[in-house]
Order: C-alpha cells, then sequence, then structure tokens
C-alpha cells in the first residue's frame, strides 16, 4: 500500500501531523520563498496553509485486507481472460436444448394459446406487445428455430452492429433483442429494430408452413375416416356419410383459407403505423409531381407528338379500334381519364409549390458563417460543370454580307458553320411556328367575335413576324453574283438544309415559295447534287435521293397550279443561267426539266386550270424548247448511266418522252436516232429470257414512256437480226 | 417545374417494345422494356442474355432492374423512333434549358 507505481505515496500527516524540517531546511526554505517573493512581487503570506490539513484520512479503514486474493482471485486473474463466451457455452448445450424444446411442443396443447414471438417482447415499441396479443401471432413453437434463434446468423448480424469493437458477446438466445435494449440511442434506433423486424418476419414465415401442415393432416384423417366407411360396408360407399364428410372437407377447406389471409393481413398490418401521414404525403408528393406536367409540350414534346403522328397514321391506315384503349394500355392511362379530380388536385399543388419555388430559389451556392467561401450544392438539375467554355460574342446578321464574325482561313470553312448556324435558325423558327400553328386559337362563335378576333388578330401578327423571320434566314433575298456559291444554295448543300424545305414551304406565301423556285432555278447548277460524279460515291447518291425526297415533291406540286407564263419564265431562266449539258447529266436537273416540259405541255393542251395561253406565249415556249433542244442535240445518248453503274433510268426515259411529246418531227426523228441503241438494247434484254419477269417488264415499261410519247410502241420494235 | 426530363422521352414511347441494353461490364441483355426513369434506370421483362450465355449466372433470371449509371448502350428497333422528330425534340430542348438549370 505504501508503493503506488513506484511514487513515496507517504503522506504529510501520517508521521503525526507536520511534516518534520530540521532548522537548517526551514530557514533555507524560507529564504527561497522571500527572495521568490521580492523577484515576483507576490505576496507569499497568504499562501501559508499550514494548519489546513484536516486530518480526515486518519479515520481510514486501511487494514484487514488479507482476505483481498481470495475475494479477487489470483493476482491479474490471468486464467480466466476479460471476455465471457457466452456463445460457445450456449453451443454445446444447443442439442440438450433442441431435445428439450422438441419435448414441450408435444406436450403442449394448441389450444389457442397465442403469445407472441419472444423477439417481440423486446421491441422498443411497447404498444405492439399488445396489439400482437389481440392478433395472435402463430406460436413460435412451431418453428423449431424460432425461440432460440439461429446460431449461425447472429454472429454476422451481431458484427454488422457497427463499431461495436470488442463487443464479443452476442446474445443468440436473444437474437438482436438485447442490443435493442443495452443500445438504444447509442446508433441510430432504426438499425436493431430493422434487423430485428426482418429476423421476426422470417420466423413467423417459417411458421406458416407448419400451420397448413397441421390442416391438412386433419383432412387426411377425415379421408381415412371415409375409407374406414367404405371398408366397413364392404365397399360400397356409404352416400350420404361421404357426401356429408365431403362437404364437411369443403367447408374446413375454406375456412383454411379464410384463416391463411387473415394471418397474412394479420403479418401486414402488424408493421402499420411506421411512416407518418405527412411522411405518406410527401412520398406522393414527388411521385406525382412526375407525372403532372405544366405544359405537355415543354417536357414530353417527342412522346407526345410522336403518338399523335403514329395514331393518324394508324388511323390512315384503317386499322380498326380505338386507338385511345391502345394507348391507355401501355401505362400512360394514370395521365389520362380516370385520374380527372385528383390531376386537377395535384396540378395545382403543384403550381404553388413551384410559385413558391419561385419566390424563394433554393441556393446554388451554400455560404457557412466563418467559412472561407461558397459550397456548391449539386443536385440533378444543377449538375456539376465538367467543362468550361467561353462564350462568343454572338455575331449580329447583316443581309447580303457574308463575312462571317470568327475569322476562319480559305473562303470554302468559313462559310460552313456560318452555314449551319443559319439552317438551325431556320430550324427554331420553323419549330416555332409549327408550334404556333397547334396553337391556333379556335374560329370564333356566333357572338363571341370581338374577343376571338383579338386573340386571332394577335395570333396572327405573331405568326407573320416568325414567318418573316424564317424567310429572312434563308437567304433567299441575297441578291445573286455577290458570293459563289449564293447562300441559299450553300443551304441547301446540306441534307439537314433539304430535309428543312417541306417544313418551311408550308409555312410561306406563295410569292414567298415562287421567289424560292426562282432562286434555285437561277443557280441550279451549282447544287452540290448537281454534279455528275455524284453518283458514284454512296453518300453523293443519298444526298440525291433526299434532294428528289425533299425538294422536289413540294415544288411540283406548286409548278402544277401555275400559270403558263411562270412556267416559261422559269424554263427560260433555267436554260439561260445553266449549262443545259451539266444540268441534264443529273438526276434533279432531269427532274426539273421533266417538270417543267409537262407542265407546260398540259397548259398548252388546256388541261390545266387556267385558259388557254395566247399564242405569244406558246410562241415564246417553243422557241425555248428549240434552244433546249438544239443545246442538247447530240448529247441525248449521253444521259443515260452507264451501264456499269446498274443506276435506274427511269428518270431519263421520262424526260425524253417530255422531250418527245413537244417535238416537231424534225425533232423526234433526232430524238430516235440519238437514243435507238438504247431503246434496242433495252427490248433486246427484255426479250431474251435472262432476266426475272419483273424486271423485264420494267424496262418494256420505260421504253414504252418514250414511245408513246412519239405513237410507237415497243412490240413495234423490230429487232434486227445479228 | 419537373425539371428536366433529359433522355426520357424517347423511351417513354418504347415501353412495351423489345430493346438491347449493352452494360458497361460488357453483358448485353435482350427484354421487353416495362419501365423508365429519369435516371434513365431501365427494366426489363422476360429477359435473355445476347450471345454465348457465358453468363450462366442469368439462366434463371426473368426479369431485371438496371441502375441508369451501368448502361453503355441501348439497341432499339428502327422503326419506333421517328428520327426526325427526335431531331426536333432535341432542338426544343437545347432552346429552353430554363426549367432545369433554375432549381
Amino acid at each position: 500500500m505504501s508503493d503506488f507505481f513506484g511514487f513515496n505515496t507517504v503522506m504529510p500527516g501520517r508521521q503525526g501531523g507536520r511534516i518534520a524540517l530540521n532548522l537548517e531546511e526551514q530557514q533555507e526554505l524560507d529564504r527561497q520563498v522571500q527572495k521568490y517573493a521580492l523577484e515576483t512581487g507576490e505576496d507569499f503570506e497568504i499562501y501559508d496553509y499550514g494548519e489546513t490539513y484536516d486530518n480526515l484520512a486518519d479515520d481510514l479503514e486501511e487494514t484487514r485486507d488479507d482476505l483481498n486474493d481470495e475475494t479477487f482471485g489470483g493476482a491479474g486473474g490471468a486464467d480466466e481472460g476479460t471476455d465471457f463466451d457466452f456463445a460457445k457455452n450456449t453451443h454445446q448445450v444447443a442439442p440438450a436444448l433442441k431435445k428439450e424444446e422438441e419435448l414441450y411442443i408435444k406436450q403442449s396443447d394448441h389450444s389457442g394459446v397465442r403469445r407472441s414471438s419472444f423477439a417481440s417482447l423486446w421491441e422498443n415499441d411497447g404498444n405492439n406487445q399488445q396489439e400482437s396479443f389481440m392478433k395472435g401471432l402463430p406460436e413460435p413453437s412451431h418453428a423449431a428455430s424460432s425461440i432460440w434463434g439461429s446460431f449461425g446468423n447472429t454472429t454476422a448480424k451481431g458484427m454488422d452492429l457497427g463499431g461495436n469493437g470488442g463487443f464479443a458477446v452476442h446474445d443468440p438466445v436473444f437474437g438482436q433483442g438485447t442490443f435493442a435494449l443495452s443500445r438504444p440511442a447509442g446508433f441510430g434506433g432504426n438499425q436493431p429494430s430493422l434487423e430485428e423486424i426482418e429476423a421476426q418476419l422470417s420466423r413467423t414465415a417459417g411458421a406458416q408452413p407448419h400451420l397448413q401442415m397441421q390442416q391438412e393432416r386433419k383432412m387426411m384423417s377425415l379421408e381415412e375416416v371415409e375409407a374406414a366407411l367404405m371398408n366397413i360396408n364392404g365397399g360400397r360407399p356409404i352416400y350420404s356419410e361421404a357426401m356429408i364428410a365431403e362437404q364437411q372437407a369443403k367447408q374446413d377447406r375454406l375456412e383454411q383459407r379464410r384463416a391463411e389471409r387473415q394471418a397474412k393481413q394479420a403479418d401486414i398490418a402488424k408493421h402499420n403505423g411506421l411512416m407518418t401521414q405527412s411522411d405518406k404525403d410527401f412520398i406522393n408528393r414527388i411521385q406525382i409531381s412526375q407525372l403532372v406536367t405544366d405544359d405537355p409540350y415543354a417536357d414530353d414534346f417527342y412522346c407526345q407528338v410522336y403518338t399523335a403522328l403514329r395514331n393518324r397514321h394508324l388511323q390512315q391506315m384503317g386499322i380498326p379500334g380505338n386507338i385511345m384503349d391502345a394507348e391507355g394500355n401501355q401505362g400512360d392511362s394514370r395521365r389520362r381519364g380516370g385520374n380527372g379530380r385528383t390531376e386537377q388536385r395535384m396540378q395545382q399543388q403543384v403550381q404553388r409549390i413551384v410559385s413558391d419555388a419561385k419566390r424563394n430559389p433554393k441556393r446554388t451556392n451554400v455560404t457557412v458563417e466563418g467559412a472561407l467561401g461558397k459550397i456548391a450544392v449539386n443536385s440533378v438539375l444543377n449538375p456539376r460543370q465538367l467543362l468550361q467554355v467561353s462564350k462568343r460574342g454572338s455575331y449580329t446578321e447583316s443581309s447580303g454580307s457574308n463575312s462571317p464574325k470568327p475569322p476562319s482561313p480559305g473562303p470554302v470553312s468559313t462559310k460552313s458553320h456560318t452555314v449551319l448556324g443559319w439552317i438551325e435558325n431556320v430550324y427554331t423558327y420553323v419549330l416555332a411556328l409549327e408550334q404556333k400553328r397547334r396553337q391556333q386559337p379556335p374560329p370564333p362563335r356566333m357572338g363571341e367575335e370581338e374577343i376571338a378576333g383579338e386573340a386571332i388578330r394577335r395570333w396572327n401578327e405573331e405568326y407573320g413576324v416568325l414567318a418573316r423571320k424564317m424567310w429572312n434566314e434563308l437567304r433567299i433575298t441575297v441578291p445573286i453574283g455577290i458570293v459563289h456559291p449564293h447562300p441559299f444554295i450553300s443551304i441547301l448543300n446540306y441534307s439537314k438544309g433539304k430535309k428543312v424545305i417541306p417544313r418551311v414551304l408550308r409555312h410561306l406565301l406563295p410569292e414567298q415559295t415562287l421567289t424560292l423556285l426562282t432562286m434555285l432555278v437561277a443557280n441550279f447548277e451549282s447544287l452540290n447534287v448537281c454534279k455528275s460524279e455524284v453518283y458514284a460515291d454512296v453518300q453523293g447518291n443519298q444526298e440525291i435521293e433526299l434532294f428528289m425526297n425533299t425538294i422536289v415533291p413540294p415544288l411540283l406540286g406548286f409548278v402544277s397550279e401555275a400559270p403558263f407564263r411562270i412556267v416559261v419564265g422559269l424554263l427560260a431562266l433555267f436554260i439561260e443561267r445553266n449549262n443545259m449539258i451539266w444540268v441534264a447529266r443529273s438526276k434533279p436537273g432531269l427532274a426539273f426539266l421533266t417538270l417543267f416540259l409537262s407542265r407546260a405541255e398540259i397548259l398548252k393542251q388546256g388541261q390545266g386550270n387556267y385558259p388557254i395561253p395566247e399564242d405569244r406565249e406558246v410562241n415564246q415556249w417553243n422557241e425555248l424548247y428549240h434552244r433546249l433542244f438544239n443545246q442538247l442535240q447530240t448529247h441525248f445518248s449521253a444521259l443515260f448511266m452507264p451501264k456499269a453503274t446498274m443506276a435506274e433510268d427511269v428518270h431519263v426515259w421520262r424526260f425524253l418522252a417530255a422531250m418527245a411529246v413537244g417535238a416537231t418531227v424534225d425533232q423526234q426523228h433526232v430524238l430516235v436516232t440519238e437514243v435507238r441503241e438504247q431503246v434496242l438494247e433495252n427490248v433486246i434484254a427484255a426479250q431474251t429470257t435472262r432476266m426475272s419477269p419483273e424486271k423485264a417488264a420494267q424496262r418494256i415499261g420505260n421504253v414504252n414512256l418514250f414511245l408513246h410519247a412519239l405513237g410507237l410502241d415497243a412490240s413495234q420494235v423490230s429487232v434486227p437480226s445479228m | 417545374m419537373t425539371g428536366n426530363i433529359g433522355g426520357l422521352p424517347p423511351f417513354l414511347t418504347l415501353v412495351g417494345q423489345p430493346v438491347t441494353v449493352e452494360l458497361k461490364n460488357d453483358l448485353a441483355i435482350t427484354g421487353v422494356l416495362v419501365s423508365v426513369d429519369q435516371f434513365l434506370n431501365i427494366k426489363l421483362d422476360n429477359i435473355k442474355v445476347v450471345d454465348e450465355e457465358r453468363y450462366p449466372h442469368m439462366l434463371a433470371v426473368k426479369n431485371c432492374f438496371i441502375r441508369g449509371s451501368v448502361v453503355r448502350y441501348v439497341q432499339l428497333p428502327a422503326p419506333s423512333v421517328d428520327t426526325a422528330l427526335l431531331q426536333d425534340a432535341a432542338r426544343r430542348e437545347r432552346q429552353q434549358p430554363a426549367t432545369g438549370a433554375r432549381k
């Protein structure tokens, strides 16, 4: 007791009240104290504790310690260890425990003494105990493993309850129940109860099949009785009793099912009340806010338009059945009918939320008091910037000037991105115009014309503004000759530009369309689809096809409605500004020529909606025709593609036919002479049976296009014997 | 206010169609698209692992939920997609980033 880690523990008071300092030491001490007092200026007199010791330590019981070793075990208690291994000990007696439990099961009666499972006694929520007593959970004794838990699992689960370090004690008897008790506030209270609930569920689930088996055992017994009855009567069943037994069995089965259902409901209801009403509302709000949209077109443009288009398609193709029904089945039903009121309510709620959010915007930067700088709050809608893109100053448009704002080398490359920019602007306007169209105010009803008229006027104005902007963007009005190629042509050289034209045309006035066509015709030969070498590669062919599919048809429609002088004028322009030989070698060129020629013919014969043109105009036309013919003379056969490319030449035949219709007899002679080779080739090829019948028919048809225009037919062609 | 729906709309029209999803771990799965959400998580029904089912652990799996972040490609049936319309939709979204950026 006098040795505390090597320190001298002798207390001052042990030797009778005072430290015995001899005189010298006392004097030395006083001298030092005074010296110090002088140095520091402190008054040391007041620190004289002197007689302050109160002698209480003298009353301590510090004897009679002889039996300490016996009480506390050997020195340090090394052999026991500080941890008690409950698990190992329990494991050793586990078989015995199980046997005891089974005995208990056999002995106990099933008369509805329903006790909630052990673990639930340990639940934090005291209410549940009452409920489970009422509702009656299946007895844990049915599942032999239920009382004692499962030895294997608890080790893993025990360790899971994080951060317990040297917590070697895990109690398999009560599973995680004890943890819940011993550490209610230690780690988030949810964890133990969650695992508890899981463990409980698995236990009770394990209990169900036992319940079923019991009932079935009862069933078997009934049937046994039946069989027994049959045996007694020598094989003939006693109907009445058997039927009664059957009915009994059926009723039992029904009852059993009802009992099962109740048990399941009870199971689920066990966990009622976990969420508060506000929690449920919160989650509902989140889910439904995803469904309700302010403007269906804003977020869901693609879906809406796609489904609308598809429905229209299906309707056109005459597919029977209600299309809206099919829609509903695909899960869109939550949007459409059946929601009605709830949707409105949700919408109002959402609008309220939105307006609130607008008033108090959530900050994307959070600044904590005293911190050095801001913290960026990232979310799905405000993602972290990965790339720093510097904004270029937006370049101003000046009509007619083609100098792009960021300078780049070479005349060709300067055009590319500016032109693409123009195309995108056109798309923007087209989309806006189409959107406007959709929102077209309805025609005014009787008596409401004033108000409705105002809306309509406004709509018309806005529509007009957009249309004009789009028109400007197309650069059609740029005078020719300043820049080659003409900006509109540059636009048309891109497939994007080609695709936008049909949509543009829908919003243009007729004179604008005419101007467009004129511009196109005037600069035709600079189109990239006009170069004949374009046929060689696949992409070129695609562009040509695209041109034929997108630009030609709507313009065809336009020209078909055009009066004679316009056609004449266009053809004149065409011939004048373009090298016909060059143009005629391309599909688009031929297409246009055919277009003009045929339309003129129709008008000349008075079959159009216009009166027969005057002589003056007809003369003009004839003149034009001759010019064209002269230019193309001797080149007709060259119009056909070299056979190696296997390209279609229908359009050539069509063109020839158009030419032939307007030709004089001499000219027709010339035509026939020049293309004689081709005609013969096709006819021979068709008549020899080397190719399939469809192809042969096609060939003949092609040739007939031309020959009929001349008043001839393919059958009249006599094959010269080789 | 529902914010930026991102790449979701085309998938909404494809619900019910068979698609093939290729994941970043090279696993490719074909199945009928059941649902998609704003994170492009995908649920597939009746799945079948594409080419050389060297993923035998998938033999018994009928339906699956795929987290959007592990998807590399989704192969769509060509006739079910209207590319021109898709381009328009993309243009519109480009013009209206306001709803997305605000929150």
